[in-house]
């Protein structure tokens, strides 16, 4: 029987107190459902269309959640309505069970907002004083429109944040004459073709077939973003009081590290994504355990919850998923690459740096990197984090 | 395997039949004649942008026709963006479907002679009427006369009544041959639908 109906509502202010959802997620799902439901005051609209919007996002929020799918990197509370990926109501109603909402199940307990801030659906631009030839983004969404017909005209698109996933193209594209590996396994016949365009476009082009030493300097400095794009957890770039970079958000402390090599840590591994832990011993290439859900001591796996609140770190920052991921990752990272220690269960696969280059070229100067060298680094990084991982070469390869 | 789409990015746990990716998406690309040699897999990447977006305009506007010099490629492409689209939770439902209007004409008026429609035609008929987001092509030499503009305008009718999203894929709309009043209406219908 469902929890909330037409008979038994939930006040939409109150959804993010009284909203019965496991105990383990309340303080991650309270504070997002909570950030939706402020946008939501500021911006109601009372129809019908705009509530089922509502209501497939907080029901999306709780999903994701619910089944440990993280949302996309370009998807923010603050903008709700922007990048939220598309997903079955039926998977929705199968993970979520009886705390699943609809429209009729909720008491509209808010009053329609007659000018709705229409910046809030996409980009606006806004010419700076004494500078007209320069415009701040707002935020960041595909689509630029200027606003004001004096504004210089902006041909220049803002980098699609969807640009920079590590996941294939919407519309993947391979030379099917042209087999990159390819090989008998079993029953199996298994062929990787060469992915197009063979010259990357952008990072997201980027596969297990890309040959860093066919593109020119130029191919390379094509695959920087032309804005800065923040791929960390949302929750990094909310200030809460920790010390901070501007751009990049929040510096977690680290024991034996210094702020700046921490810092560096977060400009050259930016974006953490799926990342796994390998277990030595193991024969079957399907069960890793998730990176975050275990700790390494002494040689030995630990849940993470386990001994989380016996940590000293677990005094000094929230105790949420991205702050414990965050914290686990960092720390692991620059044990490996600066403090040479040997890890039992390292990572699964490549994890290599600027594996994601996340600002223009200009930033990364600023900042004293060589963006050749870099953007090489990028392709490289890429290529290896999916030749490490890709199954039908572990396939053929451990067949060979 | 040997004809996955996705084998150059992939990093999912295992390579098998069973994969959810693999078997979505292939069984798609099967149901419409989407073979690993298709030029679809290499297209031109101004016509695949163009024919992307509109695939992604097709969430709102429930009718868009296309107006093509190559009507099979463009409906083969379409189709093709629309399954990279929809793949995912489709669960071997034909979420994505390129009807062949002609064939499916034919398959109709075979029918008149025996006792009801061939399997065939059933499921065409039933994909037609279902699936999110349907390519409509082959129209180029059907002669429209009432039965066979009915059986669009009808289809097309249900299709909005639903929700589902249309697109139809037809030469100059001068060259389509036909004549009556539902001709005229269905012409109307797809001047006022055209995506530039």
């Amino acid at each position: 029987m469902m929890l909330y109906s037409d008979k038994h509502k939930i006040k939409f202010t109150s959804i993010s107190e009284n909203y019965q959802v496991k105990k383990s997620f309340k303080g991650t799902l309270s504070s997002m459902h909570s950030s939706v439901i402020t946008y939501v005051v500021k911006h109601y609209q009372g129809t019908a269309k705009y509530k089922e919007q509502v209501v497939k996002v907080i029901n999306t929020i709780t999903y994701a959640v619910y089944s440990a799918e993280p949302l996309p990197f370009e998807w923010s509370p603050q903008n709700p309505f922007v990048n939220m990926p598309d997903i079955d109501d039926d998977d929705i109603k199968r993970v979520l069970g009886n705390i699943y909402l609809t429209v009729d199940a909720i008491d509209w307990d808010l009053k329609v907002v007659e000018e709705p801030d229409d910046s809030v659906y996409g980009v606006k631009s806004t010419p700076i004083k004494n500078e007209p030839k320069k415009n701040i983004i707002e935020v960041a969404k595909p689509k630029f429109t200027p606003v004001e017909a004096t504004s210089v005209d902006y041909s220049v698109k803002p980098t699609d944040p969807l640009d920079l996933y590590l996941q294939a193209p919407e519309v993947p594209q391979f030379d099917y004459s042209k087999p990159f590996m390819q090989g008998v396994d079993g029953a199996d016949k298994l062929v990787i073709y060469t992915t197009l365009p063979e010259i990357p476009k952008r990072q997201r082009d980027i596969s297990a077939t890309t040959d860093v030493n066919k593109m020119s300097d130029s191919d390379l400095l094509n695959l920087f973003p032309n804005h800065f794009i923040q791929t960390r957890a949302q929750a990094m770039y909310e200030d809460i009081g920790l010390d901070r970079d501007e751009q990049f958000g929040n510096i977690i402390p680290i024991e034996g590290y210094t702020r700046e090599q921490i810092l560096k840590c977060i400009i050259e591994y930016p974006h953490l994504y799926k990342l796994a832990r390998h277990q030595s011993g193991l024969q079957s290439n399907t069960n890793f355990p998730s990176f975050y859900g275990w700790i390494e001591l002494n040689g030995e796996l630990v849940p993470t919850m386990d001994i989380w609140d016996s940590l000293e770190i677990s005094k000094q920052i929230p105790r949420q998923a991205e702050y414990v991921k965050e914290y686990l990752v960092r720390k692991y990272l620059l044990d490996r690459d600066i403090g040479n220690v040997y890890f039992k269960y390292p990572l699964y696969g490549e994890l290599q740096p600027f594996l994601t280059l996340v600002m223009p070229a200009e930033d990364y100067i600023k900042r004293g990197y060589d963006p050749i060298k870099i953007a090489k680094q990028c392709v490289i990084s890429r290529v290896a984090f999916k030749q490490s991982r890709n199954p039908i070469i572990r396939r053929l390869t451990q067949n060979a | 395997m040997h004809n996955c789409i996705f084998t150059g990015f992939c990093v999912n746990g295992e390579c098998d039949k069973a994969c959810p990716d693999y078997v979505q998406s292939s069984y798609l690309l099967e149901k419409n004649n989407i073979s690993l040699k298709s030029n679809v897999f290499h297209a031109d990447p101004k016509l695949l942008q163009k024919y992307t977006s509109i695939v992604n305009a097709s969430d709102e506007k429930k009718l868009i026709t296309v107006v093509a010099n190559n009507t099979n490629e463009a409906s083969e492409l379409l189709t093709y963006c629309g399954i990279c689209k929809h793949w995912k939770h489709s669960r071997l439902h034909m979420i994505v479907y390129n009807l062949r209007f002609s064939q499916y004409l034919e398959g109709i008026q075979k029918s008149w002679n025996t006792k009801g429609m061939t399997e065939e035609v059933e499921y065409i008929k039933i994909w037609a009427e279902t699936a999110k987001l349907l390519i409509i092509s082959n129209i180029d030499y059907v002669n429209f006369k009432e039965f066979q503009c009915q059986t669009l305008l009808s289809l097309l009718q249900n299709r909005d009544a639903n929700g589902l999203s249309t697109i139809i894929v037809t030469p100059q709309l001068t060259s389509l041959a036909g004549d009556g009043i539902f001709f005229g209406q269905l012409k109307n219908m797809m001047t006022n639908s055209i995506q530039k």
